[in-house]
Protein backbone atom coordinates (compact mmCIF):
# COMPACT_ATOMS: atom_id res chain seq x y z
CA UNK A 1 0.00 0.00 0.00
CA UNK A 2 1.20 3.51 -0.75
CA UNK A 3 1.86 5.98 2.07
CA UNK A 4 -1.08 8.30 1.32
CA UNK A 5 -3.47 5.34 1.70
CA UNK A 6 -2.01 4.51 5.11
CA UNK A 7 -2.19 8.11 6.28
CA UNK A 8 -5.68 8.63 4.83
CA UNK A 9 -7.16 5.55 6.50
CA UNK A 10 -5.49 6.35 9.84
CA UNK A 11 -6.87 9.91 9.71
CA UNK A 12 -10.30 8.61 8.78
CA UNK A 13 -10.28 6.21 11.71
CA UNK A 14 -9.66 9.05 14.15
CA UNK A 15 -12.74 10.75 12.69
CA UNK A 16 -14.84 7.60 13.04
CA UNK A 17 -13.70 7.14 16.62
CA UNK A 18 -14.64 10.77 17.26
CA UNK A 19 -11.14 11.74 18.39
CA UNK A 20 -9.92 15.29 18.00
CA UNK A 21 -6.16 15.04 17.61
CA UNK A 22 -3.90 17.98 18.41
CA UNK A 23 -1.06 18.97 16.08
CA UNK A 24 1.39 16.75 17.97
CA UNK A 25 -1.04 13.81 17.88
CA UNK A 26 -1.62 14.29 14.15
CA UNK A 27 2.13 14.28 13.51
CA UNK A 28 2.50 11.12 15.59
CA UNK A 29 -0.43 9.53 13.76
CA UNK A 30 1.02 10.33 10.34
CA UNK A 31 4.50 9.20 11.33
CA UNK A 32 3.40 5.89 12.81
CA UNK A 33 0.94 5.16 10.03
CA UNK A 34 3.89 4.87 7.63
CA UNK A 35 6.51 3.77 10.16
CA UNK A 36 6.19 -0.03 9.64
CA UNK A 37 7.43 0.47 6.06
CA UNK A 38 10.85 1.32 7.44
CA UNK A 39 11.78 -2.25 6.52
CA UNK A 40 12.02 -1.41 2.81
CA UNK A 41 14.16 1.28 1.23
CA UNK A 42 11.63 1.98 -1.57
CA UNK A 43 9.24 3.61 0.87
CA UNK A 44 9.41 7.27 1.93
CA UNK A 45 10.20 6.44 5.54
CA UNK A 46 12.72 3.82 4.46
CA UNK A 47 14.44 6.37 2.26
CA UNK A 48 14.76 8.83 5.17
CA UNK A 49 16.11 6.23 7.59
CA UNK A 50 18.23 4.58 4.94
CA UNK A 51 20.92 2.71 6.87
CA UNK A 52 18.27 1.22 9.17
CA UNK A 53 15.95 0.27 6.31
CA UNK A 54 18.81 -1.46 4.47
CA UNK A 55 19.69 -3.50 7.53
CA UNK A 56 16.06 -4.40 8.26
CA UNK A 57 15.44 -5.42 4.66
CA UNK A 58 18.56 -7.55 4.54
CA UNK A 59 17.98 -9.34 7.83
CA UNK A 60 14.22 -9.63 8.17
CA UNK A 61 12.61 -8.74 4.85
CA UNK A 62 9.63 -6.56 4.02
CA UNK A 63 6.38 -6.89 6.02
CA UNK A 64 7.95 -9.12 8.62
CA UNK A 65 9.18 -7.82 11.98
CA UNK A 66 7.70 -4.31 11.74
CA UNK A 67 4.34 -5.70 10.65
CA UNK A 68 4.06 -8.29 13.41
CA UNK A 69 2.03 -8.50 16.60
CA UNK A 70 5.34 -8.54 18.45
CA UNK A 71 6.31 -5.11 17.16
CA UNK A 72 2.79 -3.72 17.51
CA UNK A 73 2.61 -4.94 21.11
CA UNK A 74 6.02 -3.68 22.15
CA UNK A 75 5.66 -0.24 20.56
CA UNK A 76 2.15 0.22 21.99
CA UNK A 77 3.37 -0.82 25.43
CA UNK A 78 6.35 1.56 25.22
CA UNK A 79 4.10 4.46 24.31
CA UNK A 80 1.66 3.47 27.03
CA UNK A 81 4.47 3.74 29.60
CA UNK A 82 6.24 6.80 28.19
CA UNK A 83 3.52 8.91 26.52
CA UNK A 84 0.11 7.57 27.58
CA UNK A 85 -1.74 10.51 25.95
CA UNK A 86 -0.59 9.50 22.49
CA UNK A 87 -0.89 5.72 22.77
CA UNK A 88 -4.32 5.59 21.08
CA UNK A 89 -2.93 7.36 17.98
CA UNK A 90 0.03 5.00 17.82
CA UNK A 91 -2.28 1.98 18.09
CA UNK A 92 -4.64 3.32 15.39
CA UNK A 93 -1.74 4.16 13.07
CA UNK A 94 0.13 0.87 13.44
CA UNK A 95 -2.88 -1.43 13.40
CA UNK A 96 -4.48 0.32 10.42
CA UNK A 97 -1.17 0.00 8.55
CA UNK A 98 -0.90 -3.72 9.17
CA UNK A 99 -4.59 -4.26 8.44
CA UNK A 100 -4.28 -2.43 5.11
CA UNK A 101 -1.18 -4.36 4.14
CA UNK A 102 -3.11 -7.54 4.76
CA UNK A 103 -5.34 -6.50 1.88
CA UNK A 104 -2.44 -7.04 -0.52
CA UNK A 105 -1.65 -10.39 -2.13
CA UNK A 106 1.57 -10.99 -0.19
CA UNK A 107 0.00 -10.05 3.14
CA UNK A 108 1.98 -9.58 6.32
CA UNK A 109 3.86 -11.88 8.68
CA UNK A 110 1.64 -11.16 11.65
CA UNK A 111 3.12 -13.98 13.70
CA UNK A 112 6.73 -13.25 12.85
CA UNK A 113 9.16 -15.10 13.31
CA UNK A 114 6.77 -17.70 11.90
CA UNK A 115 6.85 -17.72 8.11
CA UNK A 116 3.09 -17.60 7.51
CA UNK A 117 1.66 -14.61 5.66
CA UNK A 118 -1.78 -13.42 6.65
CA UNK A 119 -4.21 -11.82 4.23
CA UNK A 120 -7.82 -10.70 4.38
CA UNK A 121 -10.45 -10.92 1.63
CA UNK A 122 -7.93 -13.02 -0.41
CA UNK A 123 -5.59 -10.01 -0.75
CA UNK A 124 -7.13 -8.27 -3.76
CA UNK A 125 -5.00 -5.09 -3.75
CA UNK A 126 -1.67 -4.62 -5.52
CA UNK A 127 0.56 -1.87 -4.10
CA UNK A 128 0.50 1.19 -6.35
CA UNK A 129 -2.40 -0.14 -8.42
CA UNK A 130 -5.52 1.85 -9.30
CA UNK A 131 -7.41 0.13 -6.47
CA UNK A 132 -4.76 1.31 -4.03
CA UNK A 133 -5.15 4.90 -5.27
CA UNK A 134 -8.93 4.53 -5.21
CA UNK A 135 -8.82 3.57 -1.52
CA UNK A 136 -6.49 6.50 -0.84
CA UNK A 137 -8.64 9.06 -2.67
CA UNK A 138 -11.89 7.77 -1.15
CA UNK A 139 -10.47 7.80 2.37
CA UNK A 140 -9.30 11.40 1.99
CA UNK A 141 -12.59 12.45 0.38
CA UNK A 142 -14.65 10.87 3.18
CA UNK A 143 -12.31 12.45 5.75
CA UNK A 144 -12.88 15.94 4.39
CA UNK A 145 -16.59 15.46 3.67
CA UNK A 146 -17.62 14.09 7.09
CA UNK B 1 26.07 -28.98 -6.03
CA UNK B 2 25.43 -30.85 -2.80
CA UNK B 3 21.85 -30.93 -1.51
CA UNK B 4 21.37 -28.44 1.35
CA UNK B 5 18.89 -28.67 4.20
CA UNK B 6 17.06 -31.78 3.07
CA UNK B 7 18.82 -34.42 5.17
CA UNK B 8 15.75 -35.12 7.27
CA UNK B 9 13.53 -35.61 4.21
CA UNK B 10 16.19 -37.76 2.53
CA UNK B 11 16.42 -40.02 5.58
CA UNK B 12 12.65 -40.34 5.64
CA UNK B 13 12.53 -41.33 1.96
CA UNK B 14 15.31 -43.88 2.43
CA UNK B 15 13.29 -45.40 5.27
CA UNK B 16 10.17 -45.54 3.09
CA UNK B 17 12.13 -47.24 0.32
CA UNK B 18 13.43 -49.81 2.81
CA UNK B 19 9.86 -50.48 4.01
CA UNK B 20 8.58 -50.43 0.40
CA UNK B 21 6.07 -47.61 0.95
CA UNK B 22 4.87 -45.31 -1.80
CA UNK B 23 5.66 -41.68 -1.08
CA UNK B 24 4.45 -38.32 -2.35
CA UNK B 25 6.68 -35.27 -2.07
CA UNK B 26 4.69 -32.08 -2.37
CA UNK B 27 5.28 -28.37 -2.01
CA UNK B 28 5.15 -25.09 -3.91
CA UNK B 29 7.01 -24.41 -7.17
CA UNK B 30 10.75 -24.02 -6.70
CA UNK B 31 10.85 -25.64 -3.27
CA UNK B 32 13.21 -28.38 -4.51
CA UNK B 33 10.99 -31.39 -5.23
CA UNK B 34 12.68 -32.34 -8.50
CA UNK B 35 16.10 -31.77 -6.96
CA UNK B 36 15.25 -34.22 -4.18
CA UNK B 37 14.01 -36.73 -6.74
CA UNK B 38 17.29 -36.45 -8.63
CA UNK B 39 19.17 -37.07 -5.39
CA UNK B 40 17.18 -40.27 -4.83
CA UNK B 41 17.96 -41.32 -8.38
CA UNK B 42 21.65 -40.75 -7.76
CA UNK B 43 21.53 -42.90 -4.64
CA UNK B 44 19.48 -45.79 -6.09
CA UNK B 45 20.59 -45.46 -9.69
CA UNK B 46 20.57 -49.19 -10.48
CA UNK B 47 16.89 -49.63 -9.57
CA UNK B 48 15.24 -46.31 -10.39
CA UNK B 49 13.29 -45.21 -13.41
CA UNK B 50 12.70 -41.47 -13.72
CA UNK B 51 9.44 -40.69 -15.49
CA UNK B 52 8.95 -37.17 -16.81
CA UNK B 53 5.40 -35.96 -17.25
CA UNK B 54 3.26 -35.35 -19.27
CA UNK B 55 3.47 -38.91 -20.53
CA UNK B 56 1.06 -41.02 -22.57
CA UNK B 57 0.30 -44.65 -21.57
CA UNK B 58 2.21 -45.91 -24.63
CA UNK B 59 5.27 -43.81 -23.76
CA UNK B 60 5.13 -45.05 -20.17
CA UNK B 61 5.02 -48.69 -21.23
CA UNK B 62 7.81 -48.09 -23.68
CA UNK B 63 9.97 -46.42 -21.00
CA UNK B 64 9.44 -49.30 -18.58
CA UNK B 65 10.13 -51.88 -21.30
CA UNK B 66 13.35 -50.14 -22.27
CA UNK B 67 14.46 -50.04 -18.66
CA UNK B 68 13.67 -53.74 -18.15
CA UNK B 69 15.13 -54.57 -21.58
CA UNK B 70 11.95 -56.22 -22.78
CA UNK B 71 11.12 -56.43 -26.43
CA UNK B 72 8.16 -54.32 -27.55
CA UNK B 73 4.92 -56.23 -28.17
CA UNK B 74 2.22 -55.24 -30.60
CA UNK B 75 -0.67 -55.01 -28.21
CA UNK B 76 -0.69 -52.97 -25.05
CA UNK B 77 -2.14 -55.85 -23.03
CA UNK B 78 0.65 -58.24 -24.03
CA UNK B 79 3.22 -55.60 -23.24
CA UNK B 80 1.65 -55.00 -19.86
CA UNK B 81 1.63 -58.70 -19.01
CA UNK B 82 5.25 -59.06 -20.00
CA UNK B 83 6.18 -56.06 -17.84
CA UNK B 84 4.25 -57.39 -14.86
CA UNK B 85 5.88 -60.80 -15.07
CA UNK B 86 9.30 -59.22 -15.41
CA UNK B 87 8.72 -56.91 -12.44
CA UNK B 88 7.57 -59.82 -10.27
CA UNK B 89 10.76 -61.71 -11.03
CA UNK B 90 12.97 -58.97 -9.57
CA UNK B 91 14.52 -59.55 -6.18
CA UNK B 92 14.44 -55.86 -5.26
CA UNK B 93 11.40 -53.76 -6.06
CA UNK B 94 11.91 -51.20 -8.79
CA UNK B 95 11.60 -47.53 -7.77
CA UNK B 96 9.50 -45.35 -10.04
CA UNK B 97 10.25 -41.65 -9.70
CA UNK B 98 7.54 -39.49 -11.20
CA UNK B 99 8.06 -35.76 -11.50
CA UNK B 100 4.90 -33.58 -11.48
CA UNK B 101 2.50 -36.39 -10.72
CA UNK B 102 -0.49 -34.01 -10.95
CA UNK B 103 0.09 -33.75 -14.70
CA UNK B 104 -0.44 -37.46 -15.26
CA UNK B 105 -3.54 -38.45 -17.27
CA UNK B 106 -6.22 -40.84 -16.02
CA UNK B 107 -5.16 -43.50 -18.54
CA UNK B 108 -1.55 -43.42 -17.38
CA UNK B 109 -2.74 -43.50 -13.79
CA UNK B 110 -4.68 -46.71 -14.53
CA UNK B 111 -1.51 -48.39 -15.76
CA UNK B 112 0.34 -47.24 -12.66
CA UNK B 113 -2.44 -48.63 -10.47
CA UNK B 114 -1.87 -52.07 -12.00
CA UNK B 115 1.82 -52.15 -11.13
CA UNK B 116 1.55 -50.32 -7.82
CA UNK B 117 1.87 -53.48 -5.73
CA UNK B 118 5.13 -54.58 -7.34
CA UNK B 119 7.03 -51.28 -7.50
CA UNK B 120 7.84 -48.43 -5.12
CA UNK B 121 6.41 -45.16 -6.31
CA UNK B 122 7.99 -41.85 -5.33
CA UNK B 123 6.29 -38.86 -6.90
CA UNK B 124 6.35 -35.10 -6.69
CA UNK B 125 3.42 -32.76 -6.99
CA UNK B 126 2.55 -29.16 -6.23
CA UNK B 127 -0.58 -30.25 -4.40
CA UNK B 128 -1.69 -33.29 -2.50
CA UNK B 129 -3.06 -35.86 -5.01
CA UNK B 130 -5.52 -38.73 -4.75
CA UNK B 131 -3.63 -41.99 -5.09
CA UNK B 132 -2.65 -44.72 -2.74
CA UNK B 133 0.36 -42.92 -1.26
CA UNK B 134 1.02 -44.26 2.18
CA UNK B 135 3.55 -41.58 3.06
CA UNK B 136 3.50 -37.89 2.26
CA UNK B 137 6.25 -35.35 2.73
CA UNK B 138 5.62 -31.63 2.48
CA UNK B 139 8.74 -29.69 1.60
CA UNK B 140 9.09 -26.50 3.62
CA UNK B 141 11.40 -23.53 2.89
CA UNK B 142 15.03 -23.73 3.94
CA UNK B 143 16.07 -22.19 7.23
CA UNK B 144 17.86 -18.82 7.27
CA UNK B 145 21.36 -20.30 7.70
CA UNK B 146 20.68 -22.95 5.05
CA UNK B 147 19.55 -20.30 2.56
CA UNK B 148 22.72 -18.34 3.29
CA UNK B 149 24.79 -21.48 2.85
CA UNK B 150 23.16 -22.18 -0.51
CA UNK B 151 23.67 -18.60 -1.72
CA UNK B 152 27.29 -18.76 -0.58
CA UNK B 153 27.84 -22.00 -2.51
CA UNK B 154 26.37 -20.46 -5.65
CA UNK B 155 28.18 -17.13 -5.45
CA UNK B 156 31.41 -18.08 -3.70
CA UNK B 157 32.67 -17.43 -0.19
CA UNK B 158 34.16 -14.03 -1.05
CA UNK B 159 30.72 -12.50 -1.76
CA UNK B 160 29.69 -9.63 0.53
CA UNK B 161 27.56 -10.54 3.54
CA UNK B 162 25.01 -7.89 2.48
CA UNK B 163 24.33 -9.77 -0.76
CA UNK B 164 24.07 -13.16 0.92
CA UNK B 165 21.74 -11.84 3.64
CA UNK B 166 19.54 -10.05 1.13
CA UNK B 167 19.23 -13.14 -1.07
CA UNK B 168 18.44 -15.33 1.94
CA UNK B 169 15.75 -12.88 3.09
CA UNK B 170 14.18 -12.11 -0.28
CA UNK B 171 13.98 -15.78 -1.26
CA UNK B 172 12.17 -16.67 1.98
CA UNK B 173 14.10 -19.96 1.92
CA UNK B 174 12.76 -21.17 -1.42
CA UNK B 175 15.70 -22.81 -3.24
CA UNK B 176 14.38 -22.01 -6.73
CA UNK B 177 14.23 -18.32 -5.87
CA UNK B 178 17.70 -18.38 -4.27
CA UNK B 179 19.04 -19.85 -7.50
CA UNK B 180 17.27 -17.21 -9.61
CA UNK B 181 18.43 -14.31 -7.41
CA UNK B 182 22.03 -15.55 -7.46
CA UNK B 183 21.88 -15.78 -11.25
CA UNK B 184 20.45 -12.24 -11.50
CA UNK B 185 23.14 -10.94 -9.15
CA UNK B 186 25.92 -12.60 -11.13
CA UNK B 187 24.69 -11.14 -14.43
CA UNK B 188 24.19 -7.65 -12.96
CA UNK B 189 27.61 -7.63 -11.31
CA UNK B 190 29.29 -8.82 -14.50
CA UNK B 191 27.60 -5.99 -16.38
CA UNK B 192 28.77 -3.53 -13.70
CA UNK B 193 25.21 -2.47 -12.83
CA UNK B 194 25.66 -2.75 -9.08
CA UNK B 195 27.45 0.43 -8.04
CA UNK B 196 25.79 1.01 -4.69
CA UNK B 197 23.81 -0.75 -2.00
CA UNK B 198 20.67 0.86 -3.40
CA UNK B 199 21.30 -0.75 -6.82
CA UNK B 200 21.59 -4.12 -5.13
CA UNK B 201 18.30 -3.63 -3.27
CA UNK B 202 16.59 -2.43 -6.45
CA UNK B 203 17.78 -5.52 -8.30
CA UNK B 204 16.49 -7.84 -5.60
CA UNK B 205 13.16 -6.01 -5.42
CA UNK B 206 12.61 -6.70 -9.13
CA UNK B 207 11.98 -10.33 -8.20
CA UNK B 208 8.31 -11.09 -7.61
CA UNK B 209 7.74 -11.54 -3.88
CA UNK B 210 7.53 -15.20 -3.01
CA UNK B 211 4.95 -16.47 -0.60
CA UNK B 212 5.20 -19.89 0.96
CA UNK B 213 1.96 -20.08 2.90
CA UNK B 214 -0.87 -17.59 2.82
CA UNK B 215 -3.52 -17.70 5.47
CA UNK B 216 -6.72 -15.94 4.59
CA UNK B 217 -8.13 -14.71 7.91
CA UNK B 218 -11.35 -13.24 6.49
CA UNK B 219 -12.46 -14.80 3.19
CA UNK B 220 -14.09 -12.59 0.58
CA UNK B 221 -17.62 -14.03 1.04
CA UNK B 222 -17.42 -12.91 4.66
CA UNK B 223 -17.48 -9.32 3.42
CA UNK B 224 -21.19 -9.66 2.57
CA UNK B 225 -21.91 -11.28 5.90
CA UNK B 226 -19.99 -8.55 7.75
CA UNK B 227 -21.78 -5.74 5.94
CA UNK B 228 -25.11 -7.45 6.73
CA UNK B 229 -24.08 -7.74 10.37
CA UNK B 230 -23.01 -4.07 10.42
CA UNK B 231 -26.31 -2.84 9.00
CA UNK B 232 -28.40 -5.04 11.29
CA UNK B 233 -26.30 -4.02 14.30
CA UNK B 234 -26.63 -0.36 13.40
CA UNK B 235 -30.39 -0.71 13.14
CA UNK B 236 -30.81 -2.71 16.33
CA UNK B 237 -28.39 -0.71 18.48
CA UNK B 238 -28.89 2.84 17.24
CA UNK B 239 -32.06 2.63 15.18
CA UNK B 240 -30.21 3.99 12.10
CA UNK B 241 -31.28 2.84 8.63
CA UNK B 242 -33.80 0.17 7.71
CA UNK B 243 -33.75 -3.49 8.59
CA UNK B 244 -34.71 -4.43 5.00
CA UNK B 245 -31.54 -2.78 3.63
CA UNK B 246 -29.45 -5.37 5.40
CA UNK B 247 -31.45 -8.20 3.82
CA UNK B 248 -31.15 -6.58 0.40
CA UNK B 249 -27.38 -6.28 0.78
CA UNK B 250 -27.09 -9.93 1.81
CA UNK B 251 -29.34 -11.23 -0.98
CA UNK B 252 -27.63 -9.08 -3.64
CA UNK B 253 -24.17 -10.07 -2.36
CA UNK B 254 -24.82 -13.79 -2.24
CA UNK B 255 -26.59 -13.75 -5.62
CA UNK B 256 -23.61 -11.95 -7.19
CA UNK B 257 -21.24 -14.48 -5.69
CA UNK B 258 -23.35 -17.39 -6.94
CA UNK B 259 -23.38 -15.96 -10.49
CA UNK B 260 -19.63 -15.31 -10.34
CA UNK B 261 -19.07 -18.88 -9.15
CA UNK B 262 -21.19 -20.28 -11.99
CA UNK B 263 -19.31 -18.19 -14.55
CA UNK B 264 -16.03 -19.33 -13.06
CA UNK B 265 -17.02 -22.99 -13.32
CA UNK B 266 -18.19 -22.45 -16.91
CA UNK B 267 -14.92 -20.78 -17.83
CA UNK B 268 -12.96 -23.67 -16.33
CA UNK B 269 -15.04 -26.20 -18.30
CA UNK B 270 -14.43 -24.21 -21.51
CA UNK B 271 -10.72 -24.17 -20.90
Amino acid sequence: MISITHIGIAMLLTKFLKLSPSLASTIILIFFSIFPDIDINNSEIGFIFRPISYELEEHFGHRSITHSFLFLGISSLLFFILFPDYVIYVIIALFSHVFLDMLTYTGTKLLWPLNYRFVIFDGPVITGSSLDYLIAISSWMIYFLI
Amino acid sequence: MELIGRNFEMEKIERYIRHEHHCLIYGIKGIGKTRLLKEIRKKYFHRTLLIQTPITPRELLSDISNFLRIEHKRSRREQMEKILSELRKRREKLIFLIDDFDEITTETRKILNKILSIVILIATSEKDVRLNFREKIELVPLKWHESKQMAMRLLGNETRAQVINLIATKSEGIPGVIFQLCKDYKIASELGELKSRRDLHMLMNEQKPCVWKRINIIPLPALVFLSYLFLVGRYLLYGIGRFEDAFLIAIFGYATMAVARLLWIERNIDE
